[in-house]
């Protein structure tokens, strides 16, 4: 079977347990929703003015929801013995792992285009200055965030004392991708695109370098 | 290995006696230079640490031999440390010379995730009791976080940098220099051998213990 078959299947597969019980999704947007919605009267709008900090607040937003959500999923796999399955069949561990990234990537898009505009709102910030550039950082961002949780996850799910250690191992490794999203998106916010480009690309460097690597490195996350 | 260790002793000795009393102050930043003969040998013992951790990660990947685990871990432990001493070293001297303790600048950044990031190495080693599963994630986690450096790297040039590249010093600050990085490489060899022999230490105790050969 062709890689790019695998893909296919697994992605199906993936779609078949959202759409039974749509877990990733229903953490992301409450645990965004939620954050949102205590960074906001953490920052009192009606005082100060909260926008410099905006895209941070969204950033940690996403990332909080991003390490919740794929905890809880990732143990659930390991727990019903899904990924041991998943790891005996006769095709390549790659495929499974582009697979996962794209549901939860996907997952995360969606939470995101319901909690942006209402944090945007609560904060009283109003429309974006540059909504396309908006979106594509949000987009090119939770790439890179979605790509690393989920390879961490794997196999910090693998281990007994493991589910405490998952931001510990994400939160440093994320560091260059939080600079360069809260950046992009705080042009796209402010509409001041002078730095943009540069942030840009250092953006899909981040997500080309470790797609690719923890693509090449998912058997060892697989391991038993 | 005693051996290595007077050595260290001697060496670090007379590096100690240089950087102190050989060595003069420098015209700006006055008695604040001697830091730089610590900061600069611990940051070189640093790299030097996490490099090894990384070259014996991809030996263990390859070869499985449990050598190569262990100097993973034994260099990734003084890595740690010396990434420890290079940050507040270079705290008292960003002190007194930039009138700031911290500045996210490149190579600060770059140091301190590199020092979390050997931290939660350390952390995810000491969660795992099966041998080989904590030999593999380790080495995987040791690899990904130094290809994640130059990244951080960059995106902190971005911001803008301020660490001296390069410094003018006098003969007898290189001098001081040359032999304080000597030191701390065969205090490097020294503890490496010691954080071994703890290793194997622990393995035999609990072999002694539990019996078999799983640890």
């Amino acid at each position: 079977m062709s890689p790019w078959r695998a893909f296919v299947l697994f992605l199906q597969r993936e779609a078949a347990i959202q759409a039974r019980r749509p877990e990733l999704l229903a953490h992301f947007l409450l645990y965004g929703f939620l954050l949102a919605l205590i960074f906001s009267l953490a920052v009192d709008p009606v005082e100060k003015d909260p926008r410099p900090v905006a895209a941070g607040l969204l950033w940690l937003s996403y990332i909080f929801a991003a390490l919740q959500g794929f905890d809880r999923t990732m143990a659930r796999e390991r727990a019903g013995g899904a990924l041991e399955g998943l790891r005996i069949l006769p095709l390549p561990p790659a495929a499974l792992y582009y697979a996962k990234v794209a549901a939860g990537w996907l997952a995360l898009l969606l939470a995101q285009l319901a909690v942006t505009p209402l944090f945007l709102v609560w904060i009283r910030w109003g429309m974006p200055q540059a909504p396309g550039l908006l979106i594509l950082s949000l987009a090119l961002g939770s790439l890179g965030l979605v790509a690393l949780v989920v390879f961490i996850s794997t196999f910090t799910s693998g281990l007994r004392s493991g589910a405490g250690l998952l931001p510990f191992l994400v939160l440093p490794l994320l560091a260059p991708l939080v600079m360069a999203a809260v950046r992009l998106t705080g042009a796209a916010l402010t509409g001041d695109l002078g730095e943009a480009g540069v942030w840009l690309k250092l953006l899909l460097s981040y997500d080309i370098v470790f797609l690719v690597l923890l693509g090449w490195a998912f058997p060892w996350a697989l391991e038993e | 290995m005693r051996g290595l260790g007077w050595l260290a002793y001697l060496t670090v000795g007379t590096a100690l006696l240089l950087a102190f009393l050989y060595a003069p102050p420098e015209a700006v930043m006055g008695e604040m230079v001697r830091f730089l003969y610590f900061h600069v040998g611990s940051a070189w013992v640093a790299f030097l640490a996490f490099g090894i951790t990384a070259l014996a990660s991809i030996l263990f990947l390859w070869q499985r031999r449990f050598l190569y685990d262990q100097w993973a871990a034994a260099s990734a432990e003084i890595g740690v440390l010396f990434t420890a001493i290079t940050l507040i070293t270079g705290m008292f001297w960003a002190r007194a010379v930039w009138n700031v303790w911290w500045r996210w600048e490149p190579r600060l950044t770059t140091t301190l995730i590199l020092w979390f990031i050997f931290v939660a190495y350390l952390l995810i080693r000491s969660a795992i009791e099966d041998r080989q599963r904590r030999g593999v994630v380790a080495a995987v986690v040791g690899l990904v976080g130094f290809a994640n450096v130059p990244l951080v790297y960059l995106a902190s040039r971005l911001w803008g940098g301020f660490h001296p590249a390069g410094a003018h010093l006098e003969g007898r600050m290189v001098v001081a220099l040359l032999v304080s990085v000597l030191a701390f490489t065969v205090l490097y060899g020294y503890l490496f051998l010691l954080a071994l022999r703890v290793r194997r230490l622990e393995e035999r105790t609990h072999h002694l213990y539990w019996g078999g050969d799983s640890f």
